[in-house]
């Protein structure tokens, strides 16, 4: 008897586990952290970590990136929850943990909540409240306003969301010194002007998928002449914002060297895409200005490293 | 009562993955012990030196 109640509530488990999910494996999981995003804001948290004046324990900084880290995948596993339909019809995005069913959106929002929640106090409890509620604010940008609002109803999507990606250095800097500095926030800039032609690149050789998938993509909605003309414009923009980080005094030569080539650059690859209308090196330049303006964030970034280590070093 | 529940018997393949959950999520709390006592210590550290300074 006692047998048979223990069979049957064994199975009710079971079956109660799997009507709410429960099927995902570890690797579905880590996927909804969108770990390849993850590693750009664990790299620029680090140097923005690096570039704040005032001291912290390297243990505390260890916390302060793995929670901007973790923070910033909770994000992505709730914009996957909540963003499920789109991704199901993006030939891009169709292996996502969600449209493939391995995990459940339900299982994702919990997942997504519970991690937002744990990164925001723990650095609160750790490091400082302002980097933590910083950390909270840029969790609800990325998940709430952009997610929720922005990228289903303007073409501006990406340009005021962007900010959300912009934000992990400056919530790095306030861990460091529990404020939050003009200086920081010419790195923020970075970031923030270059999203706009990077997705936009990704929208000219992927804007069927967007048209698809009813999201309202600049190429889908404005035309791709509109576009290649707005990438054009924001790669000129980048150009005095690559040089914030010199003027605010957090710089020096060495960075300014490096992020004119590399700005130089990208703005060559913007103005093949302006300029190339037609024929297949007109089909290429967005795939190429969207692959070098993923090195470039990390060039920069890396410059800003390279600069502060050898200004410290005493080298030059 | 037990036909009104969902029933699925999960396969070896599926008992495996919830293992590895169980396994991963163990882990994690663990380190989340080892990462609280580890900041307490820093800070204790860093508070008993600042007294010791000040």
């Amino acid at each position: 008897m006692t047998d048979v109640r223990t069979d049957m509530m064994q199975q009710g488990r079971e079956a109660h586990s799997f009507a709410l999910g429960g099927k995902g494996a570890v690797e579905d999981f880590w996927a909804l952290l969108k770990p390849r995003v993850m590693s750009l804001v664990i790299f620029t948290a680090i140097c923005g970590l690096l570039l704040a004046p005032g001291d912290i324990h390297p243990w505390t900084a260890f916390i302060a990136i793995l929670c901007i880290a973790v923070g910033a995948g909770a994000s992505g596993a709730l914009n996957m929850a909540y963003d499920a339909d789109i991704d199901a019809r993006m030939g891009r995005t169709a292996k996502r943990p969600i449209p493939r069913g391995a995990i459940e959106p339900g299982e994702a929002y919990i997942f997504g909540i519970t991690l937002s929640v744990g990164s925001v106090v723990v650095l609160g409890l750790a490091v400082n409240w302002v980097a933590a509620a910083f950390l909270a604010f840029t969790i609800f940008f990325y998940a709430v306003i952009y997610t929720a609002f922005l990228k289903r109803s303007t073409p501006q999507n990406i340009v005021i969301g962007g900010a959300a990606g912009a934000f992990p250095p400056m919530v790095a800097w306030s861990a460091v010194t529990g404020s939050v500095d003009m200086a920081s926030v010419s790195l923020f800039l970075i970031i923030f002007m270059w999203t706009p032609p990077h997705f936009w690149a990704l929208a000219l050789f992927r804007f069927g998928d967007y048209e698809t998938a009813g999201v309202p993509m600049l190429p889908n909605v404005a035309g791709v002449d509109a576009t290649r003309r707005q990438i054009w414009w924001y790669s000129l923009a980048m150009a005095p914002v690559a040089a914030l980080p010199v003027a605010a005094g957090i710089a020096g030569w060495v960075y300014g060297v490096a992020a004119f080539a590399l700005t130089a650059k990208f703005i060559w690859h913007a103005w093949a895409v302006y300029s190339l209308r037609e024929g297949e090196k007109a089909e290429r330049a967005p795939k190429k200005l969207f692959g070098y303006s993923i090195l470039y964030l990390f060039a920069m970034f890396g410059s800003l490293l390279v600069d502060r280590a050898v200004s410290l070093t005493g080298l030059i | 009562m037990a036909e009104d529940m969902q029933t699925h018997t999960p396969t070896d393949e599926e008992r495996a993955r919830q293992r590895k959950r169980s396994v991963v999520i163990a882990w994690s709390l663990v380190a989340l012990v080892i990462l609280f006592f580890v900041t307490t210590v820093v800070r204790m550290s860093s508070n008993i030196s600042m007294q010791a300074g000040g």
